[in-house]
Protein backbone atom coordinates (compact mmCIF):
# COMPACT_ATOMS: atom_id res chain seq x y z
CA UNK A 1 0.00 0.00 0.00
CA UNK A 2 2.87 2.28 0.88
CA UNK A 3 4.85 1.21 -1.82
CA UNK A 4 2.21 2.23 -4.29
CA UNK A 5 1.59 5.83 -2.45
CA UNK A 6 5.02 6.10 -2.34
CA UNK A 7 5.52 5.61 -6.74
CA UNK A 8 2.62 7.56 -7.19
CA UNK A 9 4.52 10.56 -5.38
CA UNK A 10 7.46 10.08 -7.26
CA UNK A 11 5.66 9.57 -10.08
CA UNK A 12 3.51 13.11 -9.42
CA UNK A 13 6.96 15.04 -8.55
CA UNK A 14 8.49 13.73 -11.75
CA UNK A 15 5.79 14.70 -13.80
CA UNK A 16 5.74 18.07 -11.84
CA UNK A 17 9.46 18.41 -12.22
CA UNK A 18 9.78 17.65 -16.09
CA UNK A 19 6.84 20.64 -16.38
CA UNK A 20 9.37 22.93 -14.93
CA UNK A 21 9.78 24.61 -18.54
CA UNK A 22 6.07 24.95 -18.76
CA UNK A 23 5.21 26.28 -14.97
CA UNK A 24 7.96 28.61 -15.07
CA UNK A 25 6.53 30.42 -18.19
CA UNK A 26 3.43 30.54 -17.12
CA UNK A 27 5.14 32.19 -13.85
CA UNK A 28 6.79 34.78 -15.96
CA UNK A 29 3.35 35.40 -18.05
CA UNK A 30 1.71 36.16 -14.50
CA UNK A 31 4.47 38.62 -13.84
CA UNK A 32 4.78 40.36 -16.61
CA UNK A 33 1.64 41.37 -16.54
CA UNK A 34 1.73 43.01 -12.48
CA UNK A 35 0.91 46.79 -12.74
CA UNK A 36 4.93 48.21 -12.14
CA UNK A 37 4.44 50.59 -14.75
CA UNK A 38 8.06 50.31 -15.40
CA UNK A 39 9.89 53.24 -17.15
CA UNK A 40 6.01 54.81 -16.98
CA UNK A 41 4.10 52.72 -19.44
CA UNK A 42 6.69 53.51 -21.82
CA UNK A 43 8.44 50.36 -22.42
CA UNK A 44 5.84 47.56 -23.05
CA UNK A 45 6.86 44.36 -20.86
CA UNK A 46 8.63 41.65 -22.95
CA UNK A 47 6.63 38.53 -23.99
CA UNK A 48 8.73 35.83 -22.43
CA UNK A 49 6.74 32.87 -23.65
CA UNK A 50 8.03 33.60 -26.84
CA UNK A 51 11.63 33.58 -25.44
CA UNK A 52 10.51 30.41 -23.91
CA UNK A 53 9.23 28.84 -26.90
CA UNK A 54 12.34 29.19 -29.08
CA UNK A 55 14.27 28.25 -26.17
CA UNK A 56 12.89 25.18 -25.92
CA UNK A 57 12.24 24.12 -29.17
CA UNK A 58 16.26 24.68 -30.09
CA UNK A 59 17.78 23.10 -26.60
CA UNK A 60 14.94 20.24 -25.50
CA UNK A 61 11.89 20.07 -27.57
CA UNK A 62 10.74 17.20 -25.70
CA UNK A 63 10.43 19.72 -22.54
CA UNK A 64 8.18 21.77 -24.13
CA UNK A 65 5.83 19.51 -26.32
CA UNK A 66 3.37 21.13 -28.87
CA UNK A 67 0.38 20.88 -25.87
CA UNK A 68 2.71 22.81 -22.86
CA UNK A 69 2.84 25.81 -26.78
CA UNK A 70 -0.51 25.33 -26.81
CA UNK A 71 -1.43 25.98 -22.94
CA UNK A 72 1.21 28.66 -23.17
CA UNK A 73 -1.09 30.47 -25.47
CA UNK A 74 -4.02 30.09 -24.12
CA UNK A 75 -2.54 31.36 -20.84
CA UNK A 76 -1.62 34.60 -22.67
CA UNK A 77 -5.20 34.96 -24.36
CA UNK A 78 -7.00 34.63 -20.94
CA UNK A 79 -4.41 36.93 -19.26
CA UNK A 80 -4.89 39.18 -21.98
CA UNK A 81 -7.99 38.87 -23.08
CA UNK A 82 -7.25 38.35 -26.67
CA UNK A 83 -9.50 36.40 -28.36
CA UNK A 84 -8.84 32.12 -27.28
CA UNK A 85 -6.70 30.71 -29.60
CA UNK A 86 -4.90 33.97 -30.77
CA UNK A 87 -1.78 33.73 -29.07
CA UNK A 88 -1.71 29.95 -29.38
CA UNK A 89 -1.90 30.11 -32.80
CA UNK A 90 0.56 32.17 -33.29
CA UNK A 91 3.08 30.62 -30.24
CA UNK A 92 2.69 26.93 -32.14
CA UNK A 93 3.64 28.64 -35.54
CA UNK A 94 6.85 29.80 -34.01
CA UNK A 95 7.46 26.70 -32.08
CA UNK A 96 7.10 24.80 -35.85
CA UNK A 97 9.17 27.47 -37.73
CA UNK A 98 11.76 27.06 -35.33
CA UNK A 99 11.75 23.54 -35.10
CA UNK A 100 12.33 22.92 -38.82
CA UNK A 101 15.09 25.11 -38.51
CA UNK A 102 16.78 23.52 -35.69
CA UNK A 103 19.42 22.21 -37.32
CA UNK A 104 20.67 26.00 -38.06
CA UNK A 105 20.74 26.86 -34.53
CA UNK A 106 22.36 24.17 -32.74
CA UNK A 107 26.07 23.90 -31.64
CA UNK A 108 25.99 27.79 -32.22
CA UNK A 109 27.09 30.61 -29.77
CA UNK A 110 25.40 32.89 -28.15
CA UNK A 111 25.58 35.34 -30.45
CA UNK A 112 24.03 33.38 -32.92
CA UNK A 113 21.27 31.88 -31.25
CA UNK A 114 20.47 35.65 -30.33
CA UNK A 115 20.37 36.64 -33.65
CA UNK A 116 18.02 33.88 -34.63
CA UNK A 117 15.52 34.62 -32.06
CA UNK A 118 15.98 38.28 -33.44
CA UNK A 119 14.54 37.00 -37.08
CA UNK A 120 12.19 34.92 -35.48
CA UNK A 121 10.91 37.14 -33.44
CA UNK A 122 10.42 39.72 -36.01
CA UNK A 123 8.97 36.78 -38.02
CA UNK A 124 6.20 36.09 -35.36
CA UNK A 125 5.34 39.83 -35.14
CA UNK A 126 4.72 39.99 -38.83
CA UNK A 127 2.13 36.93 -38.34
CA UNK A 128 0.77 38.42 -34.90
CA UNK A 129 0.27 41.86 -36.54
CA UNK A 130 -1.53 40.07 -39.75
CA UNK A 131 -3.36 37.48 -37.67
CA UNK A 132 -4.41 40.59 -35.44
CA UNK A 133 -5.73 42.58 -38.38
CA UNK A 134 -7.69 39.65 -39.60
CA UNK A 135 -9.21 38.35 -35.90
CA UNK A 136 -10.21 42.24 -35.71
CA UNK A 137 -10.98 42.98 -39.13
CA UNK A 138 -9.50 46.11 -39.15
CA UNK A 139 -5.63 46.90 -40.07
CA UNK A 140 -4.29 46.80 -36.34
CA UNK A 141 -1.62 49.45 -35.71
CA UNK A 142 1.72 47.48 -36.53
CA UNK A 143 4.35 50.06 -33.63
CA UNK A 144 3.14 48.18 -30.36
CA UNK A 145 3.76 44.35 -31.78
CA UNK A 146 7.65 45.33 -32.97
CA UNK A 147 8.29 47.41 -30.02
CA UNK A 148 7.51 44.39 -28.27
CA UNK A 149 9.35 42.03 -30.28
CA UNK A 150 12.19 44.67 -29.82
CA UNK A 151 11.96 44.23 -26.13
CA UNK A 152 11.60 40.29 -26.33
CA UNK A 153 14.68 40.51 -28.19
CA UNK A 154 16.58 42.84 -25.77
CA UNK A 155 15.84 40.81 -22.58
CA UNK A 156 16.56 37.51 -24.24
CA UNK A 157 19.91 36.82 -23.48
CA UNK A 158 19.20 37.17 -19.38
CA UNK A 159 15.82 35.17 -19.74
CA UNK A 160 17.81 32.57 -21.54
CA UNK A 161 20.24 32.24 -19.20
CA UNK A 162 17.61 31.46 -16.58
CA UNK A 163 16.09 28.95 -19.32
CA UNK A 164 19.43 27.36 -19.33
CA UNK A 165 19.96 26.88 -15.77
CA UNK A 166 16.76 24.71 -15.93
CA UNK A 167 17.49 23.07 -18.99
CA UNK A 168 21.09 22.00 -17.36
CA UNK A 169 19.22 20.66 -13.85
CA UNK A 170 16.27 18.84 -15.92
CA UNK A 171 19.32 17.00 -17.71
CA UNK A 172 21.22 16.12 -14.34
CA UNK A 173 17.91 14.77 -12.66
CA UNK A 174 17.35 12.39 -16.24
CA UNK A 175 20.86 10.83 -15.99
CA UNK A 176 20.13 10.53 -11.98
CA UNK A 177 16.68 8.75 -12.79
CA UNK B 1 19.34 1.49 -39.10
CA UNK B 2 18.34 2.02 -42.80
CA UNK B 3 14.71 2.70 -41.37
CA UNK B 4 16.66 5.36 -39.30
CA UNK B 5 18.16 6.93 -42.41
CA UNK B 6 15.09 6.64 -44.86
CA UNK B 7 13.35 8.50 -41.61
CA UNK B 8 16.17 11.11 -41.45
CA UNK B 9 15.97 11.53 -45.40
CA UNK B 10 12.18 12.21 -44.91
CA UNK B 11 12.87 14.80 -42.79
CA UNK B 12 14.93 16.66 -45.66
CA UNK B 13 11.66 16.75 -48.01
CA UNK B 14 10.08 19.52 -47.04
CA UNK B 15 7.03 21.08 -44.99
CA UNK B 16 5.28 18.11 -45.35
CA UNK B 17 7.63 15.21 -44.42
CA UNK B 18 7.92 18.05 -41.20
CA UNK B 19 4.34 18.12 -40.59
CA UNK B 20 4.45 14.04 -40.79
CA UNK B 21 7.46 14.19 -38.02
CA UNK B 22 5.18 16.72 -35.77
CA UNK B 23 1.63 15.10 -36.41
CA UNK B 24 1.26 16.63 -32.93
CA UNK B 25 2.32 20.19 -33.24
CA UNK B 26 0.14 19.77 -36.73
CA UNK B 27 -2.84 18.55 -34.68
CA UNK B 28 -2.50 21.33 -32.32
CA UNK B 29 -2.28 24.32 -34.84
CA UNK B 30 -5.33 22.97 -36.34
CA UNK B 31 -7.39 22.90 -32.95
CA UNK B 32 -5.87 26.44 -32.03
CA UNK B 33 -7.10 27.84 -35.45
CA UNK B 34 -10.26 26.11 -34.89
CA UNK B 35 -10.81 27.75 -31.67
CA UNK B 36 -9.66 30.82 -32.90
CA UNK B 37 -12.48 30.71 -35.38
CA UNK B 38 -14.62 29.54 -33.02
CA UNK B 39 -14.41 32.20 -30.55
CA UNK B 40 -14.24 35.34 -33.08
CA UNK B 41 -17.46 33.42 -34.35
CA UNK B 42 -19.55 33.43 -31.16
CA UNK B 43 -17.59 36.28 -29.02
CA UNK B 44 -19.31 34.54 -25.72
CA UNK B 45 -18.46 31.04 -26.39
CA UNK B 46 -15.58 31.66 -23.71
CA UNK B 47 -16.75 34.31 -21.73
CA UNK B 48 -17.98 31.76 -18.62
CA UNK B 49 -14.14 29.96 -18.82
CA UNK B 50 -12.71 33.87 -19.03
CA UNK B 51 -14.73 34.52 -16.02
CA UNK B 52 -13.96 31.96 -13.60
CA UNK B 53 -10.06 31.66 -14.78
CA UNK B 54 -9.93 35.69 -13.86
CA UNK B 55 -11.87 34.55 -10.27
CA UNK B 56 -9.00 31.91 -9.86
CA UNK B 57 -6.45 34.21 -10.97
CA UNK B 58 -7.48 36.94 -8.77
CA UNK B 59 -5.69 36.00 -5.50
CA UNK B 60 -2.33 35.12 -7.39
CA UNK B 61 -2.19 38.76 -9.55
CA UNK B 62 -3.44 40.02 -5.97
CA UNK B 63 -0.52 39.06 -4.31
CA UNK B 64 2.01 39.63 -7.36
CA UNK B 65 0.28 43.14 -7.81
CA UNK B 66 1.25 44.13 -3.75
CA UNK B 67 5.17 44.23 -4.44
CA UNK B 68 5.07 45.59 -7.84
CA UNK B 69 2.34 48.65 -6.14
CA UNK B 70 5.22 49.09 -4.03
CA UNK B 71 7.79 49.27 -6.46
CA UNK B 72 5.60 51.96 -8.35
CA UNK B 73 5.23 53.65 -5.69
CA UNK B 74 8.97 54.00 -4.69
CA UNK B 75 10.49 54.60 -8.55
CA UNK B 76 7.63 57.52 -8.74
CA UNK B 77 9.01 58.69 -5.12
CA UNK B 78 12.49 58.67 -6.20
CA UNK B 79 11.71 60.63 -9.58
CA UNK B 80 10.05 63.16 -7.92
CA UNK B 81 12.49 64.02 -5.05
CA UNK B 82 14.45 65.70 -8.29
CA UNK B 83 11.51 67.97 -8.61
CA UNK B 84 10.66 68.58 -5.15
CA UNK B 85 11.95 72.68 -5.71
CA UNK B 86 10.03 72.78 -8.94
CA UNK B 87 7.31 71.33 -7.57
CA UNK B 88 6.31 72.86 -4.51
CA UNK B 89 6.98 76.06 -6.50
CA UNK B 90 4.11 74.71 -8.88
CA UNK B 91 1.60 73.60 -6.41
CA UNK B 92 2.07 77.10 -4.02
CA UNK B 93 1.12 78.41 -7.44
CA UNK B 94 -1.89 76.49 -8.12
CA UNK B 95 -2.79 76.54 -4.44
CA UNK B 96 -3.54 80.49 -5.01
CA UNK B 97 -5.30 79.82 -8.19
CA UNK B 98 -7.06 77.56 -6.85
CA UNK B 99 -8.48 79.18 -3.78
CA UNK B 100 -10.01 82.27 -5.71
CA UNK B 101 -11.65 79.54 -8.07
CA UNK B 102 -13.01 78.12 -4.93
CA UNK B 103 -14.89 81.23 -4.07
CA UNK B 104 -16.08 81.44 -7.29
CA UNK B 105 -16.97 78.01 -7.52
CA UNK B 106 -19.26 78.23 -4.28
CA UNK B 107 -20.85 81.36 -5.68
CA UNK B 108 -21.62 79.64 -8.78
CA UNK B 109 -23.10 77.00 -7.17
CA UNK B 110 -25.83 78.76 -5.26
CA UNK B 111 -26.67 81.01 -8.16
CA UNK B 112 -27.52 76.99 -10.12
CA UNK B 113 -29.23 75.67 -7.07
CA UNK B 114 -31.50 79.25 -7.40
CA UNK B 115 -32.24 78.77 -11.21
CA UNK B 116 -32.86 75.03 -10.39
CA UNK B 117 -35.43 75.60 -8.13
CA UNK B 118 -36.63 78.79 -10.37
CA UNK B 119 -37.01 76.08 -12.84
CA UNK B 120 -37.91 72.95 -11.09
CA UNK B 121 -35.47 70.82 -12.90
CA UNK B 122 -35.93 67.53 -11.33
CA UNK B 123 -33.08 66.36 -9.18
CA UNK B 124 -30.45 64.23 -10.39
CA UNK B 125 -29.81 60.44 -9.48
CA UNK B 126 -26.78 60.45 -7.41
CA UNK B 127 -24.13 57.61 -8.45
CA UNK B 128 -23.20 55.42 -6.04
CA UNK B 129 -19.61 53.45 -6.64
CA UNK B 130 -17.56 50.79 -5.73
CA UNK B 131 -13.49 51.24 -4.76
CA UNK B 132 -11.54 48.88 -6.56
CA UNK B 133 -7.96 48.20 -7.08
CA UNK B 134 -5.85 47.00 -10.47
CA UNK B 135 -4.46 44.17 -9.68
CA UNK B 136 -2.95 43.12 -13.53
CA UNK B 137 -1.98 45.42 -16.59
CA UNK B 138 -3.10 43.18 -18.97
CA UNK B 139 -1.60 45.70 -22.10
CA UNK B 140 -0.57 44.03 -24.75
CA UNK B 141 0.09 45.47 -28.37
CA UNK B 142 -3.48 43.98 -29.45
CA UNK B 143 -5.58 44.71 -26.46
CA UNK B 144 -5.53 47.59 -23.43
CA UNK B 145 -7.17 45.82 -20.48
CA UNK B 146 -6.91 46.05 -16.81
CA UNK B 147 -7.64 43.63 -14.14
CA UNK B 148 -9.41 44.41 -10.99
CA UNK B 149 -10.07 42.98 -7.98
CA UNK B 150 -14.25 43.47 -7.51
CA UNK B 151 -16.51 41.96 -9.37
CA UNK B 152 -20.48 40.98 -8.83
CA UNK B 153 -20.06 40.44 -5.38
CA UNK B 154 -19.62 44.02 -5.20
CA UNK B 155 -21.62 44.73 -7.18
CA UNK B 156 -20.11 44.95 -10.72
CA UNK B 157 -21.19 44.60 -13.99
CA UNK B 158 -20.77 44.66 -17.76
CA UNK B 159 -20.99 48.17 -18.97
CA UNK B 160 -20.07 50.09 -16.24
CA UNK B 161 -17.34 53.61 -16.22
CA UNK B 162 -14.44 52.78 -14.32
CA UNK B 163 -12.84 56.47 -13.46
CA UNK B 164 -9.49 57.43 -11.17
CA UNK B 165 -8.83 60.88 -9.09
CA UNK B 166 -8.02 62.36 -12.98
CA UNK B 167 -10.89 61.00 -15.00
CA UNK B 168 -12.55 58.42 -17.21
CA UNK B 169 -10.18 54.96 -17.09
CA UNK B 170 -12.78 52.88 -19.34
CA UNK B 171 -15.58 50.79 -19.10
CA UNK B 172 -15.99 46.85 -17.43
CA UNK B 173 -16.24 44.15 -20.23
CA UNK B 174 -16.47 41.06 -17.91
CA UNK B 175 -17.33 40.72 -14.34
CA UNK B 176 -16.44 37.48 -12.69
CA UNK B 177 -17.61 36.88 -8.95
CA UNK B 178 -14.98 39.09 -7.54
CA UNK B 179 -12.72 40.12 -10.35
CA UNK B 180 -13.54 42.76 -12.99
CA UNK B 181 -12.10 43.51 -17.40
CA UNK B 182 -12.01 47.16 -17.46
CA UNK B 183 -11.33 48.03 -21.46
CA UNK B 184 -9.27 51.13 -21.58
CA UNK B 185 -9.89 53.81 -23.83
CA UNK B 186 -6.72 53.36 -25.83
CA UNK B 187 -7.91 50.12 -26.83
CA UNK B 188 -9.28 49.55 -30.28
CA UNK B 189 -12.37 48.04 -29.46
CA UNK B 190 -13.15 50.98 -27.42
CA UNK B 191 -16.08 53.12 -28.52
CA UNK B 192 -17.73 55.77 -25.86
CA UNK B 193 -20.61 58.83 -26.70
CA UNK B 194 -18.50 61.95 -25.84
CA UNK B 195 -19.20 65.52 -25.75
CA UNK B 196 -17.05 68.37 -26.08
CA UNK B 197 -17.42 71.14 -23.30
CA UNK B 198 -18.24 74.50 -24.54
CA UNK B 199 -19.09 74.09 -27.83
CA UNK B 200 -21.86 71.35 -26.41
CA UNK B 201 -20.66 69.07 -29.59
CA UNK B 202 -21.05 65.08 -29.26
CA UNK B 203 -18.52 62.84 -31.04
CA UNK B 204 -18.23 59.24 -30.62
CA UNK B 205 -14.10 58.70 -28.59
CA UNK B 206 -12.61 55.71 -30.43
CA UNK B 207 -9.29 54.41 -28.97
CA UNK B 208 -6.82 52.48 -32.00
CA UNK B 209 -4.26 51.07 -29.60
CA UNK B 210 -2.36 54.39 -29.36
CA UNK B 211 -2.45 56.87 -26.80
CA UNK B 212 -4.39 59.61 -27.79
CA UNK B 213 -8.09 57.78 -28.98
CA UNK B 214 -9.60 59.69 -32.14
CA UNK B 215 -12.65 61.60 -32.31
CA UNK B 216 -15.39 60.35 -34.70
CA UNK B 217 -18.91 61.31 -35.64
CA UNK B 218 -18.38 64.60 -35.32
CA UNK B 219 -20.78 66.59 -36.80
CA UNK B 220 -19.83 67.76 -40.35
CA UNK B 221 -18.56 71.26 -40.44
CA UNK B 222 -18.02 71.55 -36.87
CA UNK B 223 -14.90 73.44 -35.33
CA UNK B 224 -12.88 72.30 -32.27
CA UNK B 225 -10.56 74.52 -30.13
CA UNK B 226 -7.45 72.36 -29.07
CA UNK B 227 -7.48 72.22 -25.16
CA UNK B 228 -11.25 71.89 -24.89
CA UNK B 229 -12.48 69.11 -22.38
CA UNK B 230 -13.79 65.86 -23.67
CA UNK B 231 -16.48 64.44 -21.04
CA UNK B 232 -19.10 61.89 -21.20
CA UNK B 233 -22.77 62.27 -22.25
CA UNK B 234 -25.29 59.59 -20.75
CA UNK B 235 -26.39 59.09 -24.35
CA UNK B 236 -26.68 55.30 -24.59
CA UNK B 237 -27.38 55.01 -20.62
CA UNK B 238 -24.04 53.76 -19.84
CA UNK B 239 -22.09 56.64 -18.22
CA UNK B 240 -23.28 59.57 -16.14
CA UNK B 241 -23.07 62.79 -17.67
CA UNK B 242 -19.74 64.89 -16.77
CA UNK B 243 -17.45 62.60 -15.95
CA UNK B 244 -14.12 64.41 -17.41
CA UNK B 245 -12.29 62.52 -20.20
CA UNK B 246 -9.41 64.59 -21.61
CA UNK B 247 -8.65 67.58 -23.80
CA UNK B 248 -8.18 68.05 -27.03
CA UNK B 249 -4.82 67.42 -28.40
CA UNK B 250 -2.98 69.87 -30.08
CA UNK B 251 -1.63 69.91 -33.78
CA UNK B 252 -3.23 66.12 -35.23
CA UNK B 253 -4.86 65.65 -38.47
CA UNK B 254 -7.82 63.59 -36.85
CA UNK B 255 -9.06 65.37 -33.86
CA UNK B 256 -7.35 63.22 -31.30
CA UNK B 257 -8.09 63.38 -27.14
CA UNK B 258 -4.97 63.70 -24.89
CA UNK B 259 -6.49 61.42 -22.18
CA UNK B 260 -6.55 62.81 -18.53
CA UNK B 261 -5.45 59.18 -17.06
CA UNK B 262 -2.37 57.77 -17.04
CA UNK B 263 -3.15 53.93 -17.69
CA UNK B 264 0.14 52.51 -16.24
CA UNK B 265 -0.59 54.66 -13.37
CA UNK B 266 -4.24 53.68 -12.22
CA UNK B 267 -3.99 52.17 -8.74
CA UNK B 268 -7.09 52.27 -6.76
CA UNK B 269 -10.35 53.21 -8.88
CA UNK B 270 -13.96 54.13 -8.42
CA UNK B 271 -16.37 51.78 -10.75
CA UNK B 272 -19.64 54.20 -10.95
CA UNK B 273 -23.01 52.59 -10.75
CA UNK B 274 -24.96 54.60 -12.63
CA UNK B 275 -28.73 53.92 -13.82
CA UNK B 276 -29.94 55.65 -16.93
CA UNK B 277 -32.98 57.62 -16.16
CA UNK B 278 -34.41 56.37 -19.10
CA UNK B 279 -35.16 52.95 -20.81
CA UNK B 280 -32.06 52.54 -23.59
CA UNK B 281 -33.06 50.28 -26.05
CA UNK B 282 -32.45 46.54 -23.95
CA UNK B 283 -30.18 47.98 -21.27
CA UNK B 284 -29.63 44.57 -19.53
CA UNK B 285 -32.22 43.98 -16.73
CA UNK B 286 -29.59 42.55 -14.33
CA UNK B 287 -26.76 45.52 -13.14
CA UNK B 288 -30.31 47.37 -11.57
CA UNK B 289 -30.14 44.34 -8.28
CA UNK B 290 -26.84 44.62 -8.44
CA UNK B 291 -26.29 48.48 -8.03
CA UNK B 292 -29.02 48.80 -5.64
CA UNK B 293 -27.75 45.75 -3.05
CA UNK B 294 -24.49 47.83 -2.04
CA UNK B 295 -26.12 51.40 -1.92
CA UNK B 296 -28.46 50.10 0.72
CA UNK B 297 -26.13 51.20 3.33
CA UNK B 298 -26.10 54.58 1.69
CA UNK B 299 -28.76 56.94 2.96
CA UNK B 300 -31.86 57.42 0.30
CA UNK B 301 -29.49 56.11 -3.01
CA UNK B 302 -31.47 52.73 -2.89
CA UNK B 303 -34.85 53.96 -2.71
CA UNK B 304 -34.52 56.42 -5.44
CA UNK B 305 -33.76 53.48 -8.16
CA UNK B 306 -35.43 50.61 -6.57
CA UNK B 307 -39.09 51.52 -8.36
CA UNK B 308 -39.09 51.17 -12.14
CA UNK B 309 -41.77 53.06 -13.22
CA UNK B 310 -40.73 56.87 -11.56
CA UNK B 311 -37.32 57.81 -13.24
CA UNK B 312 -39.76 56.50 -16.17
CA UNK B 313 -42.17 59.54 -15.26
CA UNK B 314 -38.93 61.52 -14.86
CA UNK B 315 -37.31 61.27 -18.04
CA UNK B 316 -39.07 63.91 -20.86
CA UNK B 317 -37.80 66.81 -18.34
CA UNK B 318 -34.52 64.74 -17.51
CA UNK B 319 -33.65 64.87 -21.02
CA UNK B 320 -35.05 68.44 -22.39
CA UNK B 321 -31.93 70.33 -20.66
CA UNK B 322 -29.55 68.33 -22.79
CA UNK B 323 -31.52 68.65 -25.62
CA UNK B 324 -31.68 72.29 -25.01
CA UNK B 325 -28.36 73.20 -24.64
CA UNK B 326 -27.54 71.27 -27.71
CA UNK B 327 -29.80 73.91 -29.78
CA UNK B 328 -28.00 76.84 -29.68
CA UNK B 329 -24.69 75.44 -31.74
Amino acid sequence: MFEYLQLAILWLARQVWFSMPLIATVAAILVTKAPANLFYGLVPAPDIALVSVFFWAIYGPAFLPAWAVFALGLTQDFATGTPIGFWALIYLIAYGFTLSQRVFFIGRSGPGVWFGFAIVAALTAVVAWLLGSISYARWVPPGPVFVQAAVSVLVYPLVSRVFLLIRRTLTTAREAI
Amino acid sequence: MAWDRRRRRASEKGPWAFIAHNLSLAAFVVLALSVLVIARAQDTVFDDAREALNDAGAPIMEALAEPAVQFKRWSEGVGSLFTLYEENQKLREENLRLRTAQTELAELQRKVQRYEELLKTPEEAPVTSVAARVIADASGPFVHTVLLNAGRAQGISKGQAVVDERGLLGRVIASGNRSARVLLLTDLNSRIPVMIEGANLKAILAGDNSGRPVLEYLPPGSTITAGATVVTTPDGGVFPPGVPVGKIAVGSQVPRVELFTIEGRADFVRILQYTAPVDVDDAAPEPLPGAVDPAKGKAGAAPASVPATPPQAAAPPRMTPVAAARQPT
